[in-house]
């Protein structure tokens, strides 16, 4: 396939998990909002325990479905939002570097076969990773993918930095990465922090944290329907303008990147 | 408030992780997040609603964990 063409089916792949997500979102609430009518009417919701023979008890059920939609169902959506976001920009990271492997460096001068600067290399590997590896594909494979994992430990502002300086996409625009960057500092925050709010997130989100220190991260609905959107407009923005520069002869690298040392990386 | 779908008082009910939340009937919630408003109260409604049995649809308003059950009584309570 061409640049064009892996471009544009990482794309697709990714709406498509973004619709996959929303669906599952609404239909697992919907079932649960069923349910949990059924339950404030005191209607038998008809679930036997096939070991105990016993029918589900309606007590409290009420209330866990509240739980259930509102915290553990929505937070567990998040997460595979967070998930699409990252395998989307590391995969758009990933195809170009494939195609253009020289932009593993950005000191390297293709037209020379030499670095511009003798200061330490932008990507140093230990001998013994290479050395099992048979031919020049495999090594930059591996490289590649060295970079990626390295990559994903990283922030968000330093995927949109990589890949800005490499393909110029100029998108996603400031306002959506502010946004973005607070989604990845919420998502780290549940997931390392039990999301109660701490300085990592008020730092990590910027200005556009939602919260305070202590306070403990919310996911409701509106924000979770605002980053089903966000996801789609930057996914779809991103895609149509990596297709167009995947068309045309490769961008020039932009000049005032720093010298030497890893400003790119 | 008269709750349309038991007919009895409207009630706050409450998950302790989830926090406070309303399950009424659709024809209610405009007067209902009319009085959360005007009280400034944060909430967000489900963004659909269901209807058992050809009854009135009903819907949830969520006011999350940071809602104060006591206080949206009141204000329903008032209001009614």
């Amino acid at each position: 396939m061409s640049l064009r063409d892996d471009l544009r089916a990482l794309a697709d792949q990714t709406q498509d998990r973004l619709s996959e997500a929303w669906a599952f979102y609404i239909h697992c609430r919907q079932a649960w909002r069923l349910l949990q009518q059924l339950a404030r009417k005191g209607q038998p919701v008809g679930i036997v325990d096939l070991t105990t023979k016993r029918h589900l008890l309606q007590d409290e059920f009420e209330s866990r479905v509240q739980k259930y939609t509102t915290v553990q169902l929505t937070e567990t959506t998040f997460r595979e939002l967070c998930r699409i976001l990252e395998e989307w920009v590391l995969g758009l990271i990933r195809i170009w570097l494939i195609a253009y492997p020289e932009d593993l460096d950005l000191e390297f001068d293709p037209a020379t076969g030499q670095r511009r600067n003798r200061e330490r290399d932008e990507i140093q590997v230990p001998l013994s990773r290479l050395l099992h590896l048979r031919d020049c594909d495999m090594i930059l494979g591996g490289l590649i993918e060295a970079k990626i994992r390295d990559l994903s430990y990283q922030r968000p502002e330093k995927w949109f930095q990589y890949l800005e300086t490499r393909m110029q996409l100029g998108s996603p625009d400031l306002a959506q990465r502010a946004k973005l960057h607070e989604m990845k500092a919420a998502r780290d925050c549940l997931e390392h922090n039990r999301g109660v709010v701490n300085r990592d997130y008020v730092n990590k989100a910027g200005a556009a944290a939602r919260f305070t220190e202590s306070q403990h991260v919310q996911i409701d609905e509106p924000y979770l329907i605002a980053c089903f959107s966000l996801l789609r407009d930057v996914t779809d923005a991103m895609a149509n303008k990596a297709a167009q520069i995947a068309s045309g002869p490769k961008p020039p690298r932009k000049k005032n990147r720093g010298r030497g040392k890893s400003t790119a990386s | 408030m008269i709750d349309e779908m038991t007919q009895g008082v409207l009630k706050v009910a409450t998950d302790e992780v989830a926090g406070p939340y309303l399950m009424v009937v659709i024809t209610q919630l405009d007067e209902i997040c009319a009085a959360l408003d005007r009280h400034k109260i944060r909430y967000w409604v489900d963004s659909d609603a269901i209807s058992i049995n050809n009854e009135p649809p009903v819907t949830v308003i969520n006011f999350g964990r940071a809602g104060d059950p006591a206080k949206i009584q009141a204000i329903l309570d008032e209001a009614g």
